[in-house]
């Protein structure tokens, strides 16, 4: 019953006992900003409201870079 | 099935924009972006259909996002790429290197490409750490570097103006870093468009109204191949961390990264941030005796002077 994240080589599992959840709370339970991160999915990009199931492979692209002006 | 839909076409939507209200499928997203950066362009009087625009290209998402836009809307712009010599251990420069050409031939597009390393003898890393300014903030050095080689390059180009992939993001973080130390100069002089001067192109941020989130979304959509690693000296940077804090705020109340550097500049504009010589900064200006960029020191230029091997104790005053 998990939801598999892959942050570049990171490989994060979700299981909270449910079957599926909206990509906003798996989020906030990953402790991650959704400003900060691309949500994909076979190839789809996700908003906060789709819904993620029990089996589903999510790729978390990371967005935030820095250095100076 | 419950999702977010398209605004435009009712279609699930692929990205949603609450800074904006604004819902779109990736069709209706990746035009949304060409009109948006069209009237930040316009709105700000970056340039022109004629102008030719030199883009600093870093081989990131926002840059390559920035090329490729422009190049959509028909403008004439050029890509300008410097190679750092960045390389101990994670190929950081020959990696971005390869996606900014590899972009550059995919469209068909001009990239001028200088190996620092080659042209003057070291890489950025050594160079930094030979130098006072660069000891253990080889970012410094770099900033500086970049900004005289391309304004070098855009002299020597007859470029009017240099365009940098800056987003909000990145305005917001320094915008919030300036406020924290009450920069007073900084914080007169941030803004998305500086226009020229004699020997000094002028510089524009067409992207300044997007959020990081967005031009992301931009590359990935429109298979833009970037480099995803960071540059291995900005890591924990203030700057990042500055984003991360700026992004739990976005989180609870979207919108505020939006207003933080929309109202700075309409504060800006209404006179909150004047400094009283603003001619000041101007004068005293002469061009460097060895390269001829205008600069406030009584001799040579900040880079000629670093690159001339002045003594460390010597070099920054
Ligand atoms: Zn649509
Ligand atoms: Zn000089």
């Amino acid at each position: 019953m998990t939801i598999t994240f892959h942050i570049r080589e990171i490989v994060t599992e979700l299981d909270l006992g449910l079957d599926h959840l909206p990509l906003k709370r798996a989020l906030e339970e990953l402790g991650l900003s959704s400003q900060a991160y691309l949500a994909v999915r076979s190839g789809e990009l996700l908003t906060e409201g789709d819904i993620l199931h029990t089996g589903d492979v999510v790729q978390l692209i990371p967005v935030i870079s820095g250095g100076s002006q | 099935m419950s999702y977010i839909r398209c605004q435009v076409c009712g279609q699930r939507a692929s990205i949603r924009m609450r800074q904006h209200r604004l819902n779109y499928c990736k069709d209706h997203f990746l035009e949304w972006m060409l009109k948006h950066t069209d009237s930040t362009i316009q709105k700000y009087r970056m340039f022109g259909r004629n102008t030719r625009v030199l883009v600093a290209i870093s081989g990131g998402k926002d840059s390559l996002a920035l090329w490729d836009i422009l190049w959509r809307l028909g403008y004439h712009a050029d890509g300008f790429y410097i190679d750092l010599g960045i390389d101990e251990g994670l190929d950081y420069s020959s990696q971005s290197r390869q996606f900014a050409e590899q972009f550059a031939t995919s469209r068909n597009l001009a990239l001028t490409v200088i190996d620092f390393k080659k042209e003057y003898g070291e890489s950025i890393p050594t160079l930094a750490a030979r130098t006072q300014r660069g000891k253990g903030k080889p970012c410094s050095i770099c900033g500086m570097v970049k900004r005289h080689l391309m304004n070098q390059a855009a002299e020597q180009g007859g470029y009017s103006v240099v365009a940098t992939g800056h987003n909000l993001d990145d305005e917001a973080a320094v915008l919030f870093s300036n406020m924290l130390g009450w920069n007073q100069t900084q914080l007169a002089r941030q803004a998305p468009a500086l226009s020229g001067r004699d020997g000094m192109a002028g510089k524009v941020k067409p992207l300044f109204r997007c959020y990081e989130r967005e031009t992301a979304a931009y590359a990935f959509l429109q298979r833009i191949a970037y480099i995803e690693t960071e540059c291995p000296f900005s890591a924990g940077s203030t700057s990042i961390s500055y984003k991360h804090l700026l992004n739990q705020m976005e989180d609870r109340s979207p919108g505020t990264k939006m207003r933080f550097v929309m109202n700075y500049l309409k504060a800006k504009e209404d006179g909150f941030f004047h400094i009283e010589n603003t001619n000041g900064q101007d004068e005293g200006l002469h061009p460097c005796p060895v390269c001829g960029q205008a600069t406030s020191n009584p001799d040579m230029c900040v880079f000629c002077r670093t690159i001339g091997g002045t003594p460390p104790d010597k070099a920054y005053r």
